[in-house]
């Protein structure tokens, strides 16, 4: 540790596993730590250390899981060892106290041999401001010398991570911003009942044609005009993806669409849909279509591709369905949740290279990730 | 410690010295790194746990109850409803007289709002937003730049009436503290009915409020909370209380209530067992009454599972 400003070698190390991790901590997050330690944050015992990097680093579970399989990777300080550093600073500090007063602190270097780094000495440090205190140095003056930094074991025990708590795919409040790209900005949407905006030219010309003015004149505020209808397969194939389908459907009332409505069906959209995803309450497809012509039209499925599954019958039928959505919604996209790779000679690749009518272009049928989603969006709203 | 040592500052929360709370060591600790690294911070926790009273007891401890600056978001807010205030319908109301001059300028009509004026005022401050997760889901987002820097534009004053906003309210177009001053101490609360985004979680620092499940803690939790009301309470009766209440909140636990009493519940309910001049034996002995559980249980649905939960346990 030098006085340049860097953390100790514990923490660097711990800041370092994180960065590989993924997890998002900055520039400023080092900093901040560094400010911590310089303000006696974390002294005393590694438990405070750990939660002065909880405090700071974690913001999630997993980054919290995280930093607890990081302290308890790095093995205890032998008693021993603490009270020889306990000792070089007892004596060190006696000295100081004893000795001249413009001298405040001194170094010292534990040879480099010694195990894990306590990073902070124990019970030593903190408080006593202004206080002249001994110092120790763990750090090297060269590089390549002093004590490594810890890292944590690169393989996992088992040959694979699993990840045995449910994550969803993506959270409903992204997917509710995705939404909000989806936007037909008008004045006399559904929404607008009332005239509750001022409009500012007009009540200047009604101004100046009467020579004062009686009141304001107001219009309807802006509001979104853009209807979606979200049609998502809820077979057993699609299993895995329900609480995707579950975050879907909690982000739709978010999105401030003038109408957003989600159906469900079996494998593919036949005469009747669903309101649940158990299937039970059916409407009728064809009312459905002609409440939500002009719609744009989203469809969640696996296509057979879950399964591997070549379906021709099922992919004819998919493709008819599509043909007539067609001539009654603006926009429509597949999503497929499964991997594109995983399309191939599936129901799925059918239905995404079936050409498409009358020079209409192609559905366009996208898998499940943040760049299809931002995509998908755009297309819906008109922009292919 | 290898890290050269500076002065802390002065400001340090214990959690303890608060005539009407008791807060736990943790949250002693994280709330000291926020101050200390003038980083807002985030509380959550069960409802009645205490989040919004840890700014009132921050800000007394730190000598700072008079410059408590509370702000209750409202589902409506905006971020910039927290900085200022254009009153644009005075405005157009004073427009009216041809001959009322201070209409043709912007400034006039601006005034600062409680976090806009603690930011450029620049003195020692607790400021408490008070359940974030009620805005829309935009409003973190657009709070993030200025609880990053402190500082902010008025983006409604034109850039020609800067200089004059400056000489008339004291703030010109670019709002910011004195350079020698202090960041306020931002507490926010949330209740979790939305997820904040990833950026304003890694701006601020976070604690979450447990529930403490130690009886001794508890009762000094409530002894505290009755001392602000004056009221004598018996020792016995607020021991007994707290027992009792300790094993109705693991049977609603059990029951899978949605809403599980915690400290707030538990004072009220002291408190009415006070009034109602019931003793400590009573109450850890006998079941609960219709008022007991109405103090209690603040959902019909727990209160139904908390009841099917003891006669199931009864007839078992």
């Amino acid at each position: 540790m030098n006085d340049a400003g860097e953390l100790p070698p514990l923490l660097l190390g711990l800041f370092r596993e994180l960065r590989a991790n993924g997890v998002a901590v900055g520039v400023r997050d080092y900093l901040d730590g560094l400010r911590a330690l310089r303000l006696g944050h974390g002294a005393g015992s590694r438990q405070a250390l750990r939660e002065l990097a909880l405090a700071l680093w974690a913001r999630s579970e997993a980054e919290r899981r995280l930093i607890a399989r990081w302290f308890d990777a790095i093995p205890e300080v032998p008693p021993t060892l603490l009270e020889r550093v306990e000792g070089v600073v007892s004596t060190l500090e006696e000295s100081v106290h004893a000795g001249t007063s413009g001298e405040r602190s001194r170094r010292t270097t534990i040879p480099p041999a010694v195990p894990p780094p306590t990073a902070s000495s124990p019970g030593k440090t903190g408080g006593a401001a202004g206080e002249a205190r001994a110092r120790i140095s763990f750090a090297a003056r060269h590089e390549g010398e002093g004590l490594p930094l810890p890292r944590l074991p690169l393989a996992p025990q088992i040959a694979e991570h699993y990840v045995l708590q449910p994550q969803a795919a993506i959270s409903a409040r992204n997917l509710a911003v995705l939404w909000r790209r989806f936007r037909r900005s008008t004045r006399s949407g559904a929404g607008a009942g009332q005239r509750s905006e001022i409009d500012l030219p007009a009540t200047i010309r009604e101004r100046c044609r009467r020579g004062l003015l009686a009141r304001p004149v107001c219009r309807p505020p802006r509001s979104n005009c853009a209807r979606l209808l979200v049609l998502a397969d809820a077979s057993t194939s699609m299993d895995p993806w329900r609480p995707f389908l579950a975050t879907l459907a909690a982000s739709l009332p978010l999105g401030r669409l003038a109408s957003a409505e989600l159906r469900y069906f079996a494998n593919l959209p036949r005469r009747k849909l669903f309101a649940d995803v158990e299937l039970t309450q059916a409407e009728p497809l064809d009312d459905l279509l002609r409440e939500n012509a002009g719609a744009a039209l989203l469809i969640v499925s696996d296509a057979g591709s879950a399964r591997g599954y070549l379906n021709h019958r099922r992919a004819r039928q998919t493709i008819d369905f599509l043909a007539a959505a067609a001539r009654r919604f603006a926009a429509i996209v597949w999503l497929n949740p499964m991997p594109a790779a995983r399309w191939r000679a599936t129901t799925a690749e059918r239905i995404a290279d079936a050409p498409a009518a009358d020079g209409r272009p192609r559905l366009p049928m996208l898998p499940l990730d943040a760049a299809s989603l931002l995509r998908a969006v755009d297309i819906l709203r008109g922009q292919r | 410690m290898t890290v050269p040592q500076q002065k802390a500052p002065d400001l340090t929360f214990s959690g303890k010295s608060c005539a009407s709370y008791l807060a736990a060591p943790e949250t002693a600790v994280i709330v000291n790194l926020a101050i200390h690294l003038e980083r807002p911070l985030l509380v959550e926790g069960e409802a009645g746990c205490g989040k919004t009273r840890l700014a009132a007891a921050v800000a007394e401890e730190l000598e700072l109850a008079d410059r408590l600056i509370v702000i209750t978001v409202k589902s409506t807010m905006q971020a910039k409803d927290l900085l200022y205030r254009f009153d644009a319908l005075r405005r157009l109301q004073d427009a009216q007289n041809p001959g009322n001059q201070l209409a043709r300028s912007v400034y006039p009509y601006l005034t600062l709002e409680p976090l806009g004026h603690a930011i450029r005022e620049g003195k020692p401050c607790v400021v408490l937003i008070d359940e974030i997760d009620k805005a829309d889901i935009d409003f973190p987002n657009d709070l993030l730049d200025v609880l990053d820097r402190f500082e902010f534009d008025i983006d409604d004053l034109p850039r020609e009436e800067s200089d004059a906003c400056l000489e008339h309210k004291g703030f010109a177009r670019h709002v910011a503290g004195p350079l020698q001053g202090v960041r306020p101490l931002v507490i926010i609360t949330s209740n979790r009915e939305k997820q904040l985004p990833e950026p304003f979680l890694r701006r601020c620092l976070y604690v979450q409020l447990d529930f403490p499940d130690d009886p001794a803690i508890l009762a000094e939790i409530v002894r505290r909370n009755l001392a602000v009301h004056q009221e004598d309470v018996a020792d016995e009766l607020i021991a007994g209380a707290v027992e009792r209440f300790c094993e109705v909140r693991e049977r609603a636990q059990a029951s899978g209530a949605q809403k599980l009493p915690a400290t707030s519940e538990l004072v009220d309910w002291v408190r009415v067992l006070h009034w109602q001049q019931r003793n400590s034996a009573s109450v850890v002995s006998q079941p609960l009454t219709v008022a007991d559980q109405a103090v209690l249980f603040k959902i019909r649905h727990d209160l139904e599972r908390y009841r099917a939960h003891i006669a199931a346990e009864a007839s078992r």
